[in-house]
């Protein structure tokens, strides 16, 4: 999640931000893998439902560009449209200056979802 | 009172033996966490090693495998490796591209199928290649299929499970 969340960070989640909730464009959600130690950090990009496509570079949602202030480089990104399960959300880091292809991203099932970040600290250097 | 106190005494003895016996008996599921451990130190590399001492760390890997076992890599250099021999090949394949290797594995949850004859691991690996001044890293859910042959626990399947899918090419 650099550079928003450096890496090294020390950061607070709260798991049960999504009992009640559904996760929302913009939030840095925790994801889940085989349990609960090692999790992936990313962003909300788009919703169940919703169609998403990359142009060079740039976020489009259900048509219409989504701007992304928190993105501070850009790689060229291309992606084909995709229209997003009942229950997939569309996830990515803020870092995207590389090849889409080295970046840790995409669709996530809601039940890999497990919280929300809150609260972070930490430099660029950890 | 004596007595009695003896038979206090015997009874938290018997008590601790048997929670010892129970906290440490042998069963499947820890006899098969303890052998992904030593299947992902094997895999360890820490520094430079003869072609000998590969082979042998490749064949030590490939023998904890089934003979018509399929690992689906997720790896596009990779690719699904068919059979025992072909991992022996790929995991030697692996030691000689990089000076040193490092994997953690990170909860490793074994559940036992019916009839305790095959059983699915499933954990959180985190491996470190290093090569000259670069490192590579990676973060992946892996399921391992074991199956109870005849001569002891082999894995039938490993599989990198996609649990981010990558949007699709242009």
């Amino acid at each position: 999640m650099e550079p928003t969340v450096p890496n090294g960070a020390f950061g607070i989640g709260w798991m049960g931000a999504y009992w009640w909730r559904e996760p929302q464009v913009g939030d840095i959600v925790m994801i889940r893998l085989a349990g609960d130690h090692v999790l992936f950090l990313k962003r909300v990009l788009a919703q169940p439902g919703e169609l998403v496509e990359f142009r060079h570079g740039e976020l489009w949602v259900n048509g219409q560009p989504r701007p992304e202030p928190y993105v501070r480089w850009k790689w060229d990104w291309n992606s084909a449209p995709l229209r997003l399960g009942p229950d997939e959300y569309l996830v990515m880091g803020d870092r995207r200056d590389m090849p889409r292809s080295s970046h840790t991203g995409g669709v996530v099932r809601r039940d890999r979802i497990a919280g929300k970040l809150l609260w972070w600290f930490g430099t660029a250097h950890g | 009172m004596v007595v009695r106190n003896r038979t206090w005494i015997a009874a938290v003895l018997a008590g601790a033996g048997a929670l010892g016996w129970w906290l440490t008996r042998p069963c499947d599921e820890r006899y098969l966490k303890s052998q992904l451990v030593r299947l992902a130190r094997t895999l360890e590399k820490s520094g430079p090693e003869s072609v000998f001492e590969t082979a042998q760390r490749a064949t030590a890997v490939a023998n904890a495998m089934a003979e018509d076992v399929i690992v689906e890599s997720g790896r596009p250099e990779l690719g699904t490796v068919h059979g025992r021999a072909d991992v022996r090949q790929a995991v030697a394949q692996v030691r000689a591209s990089v000076h040193e290797l490092q994997i953690d594995l990170f909860d490793v949850n074994t559940k036992l199928e019916p009839g305790r004859t095959t059983a699915v691991q499933r954990c959180t690996v985190r491996a470190v290649g290093r090569l000259h001044d670069r490192s590579e890293r990676g973060t992946t859910e892996v399921e391992v299929r074991w199956i109870r042959q005849s001569v002891g626990w082999r894995i039938g399947y490993v599989k990198m499970v996609e649990v981010v899918r990558p949007l699709p090419d242009a």
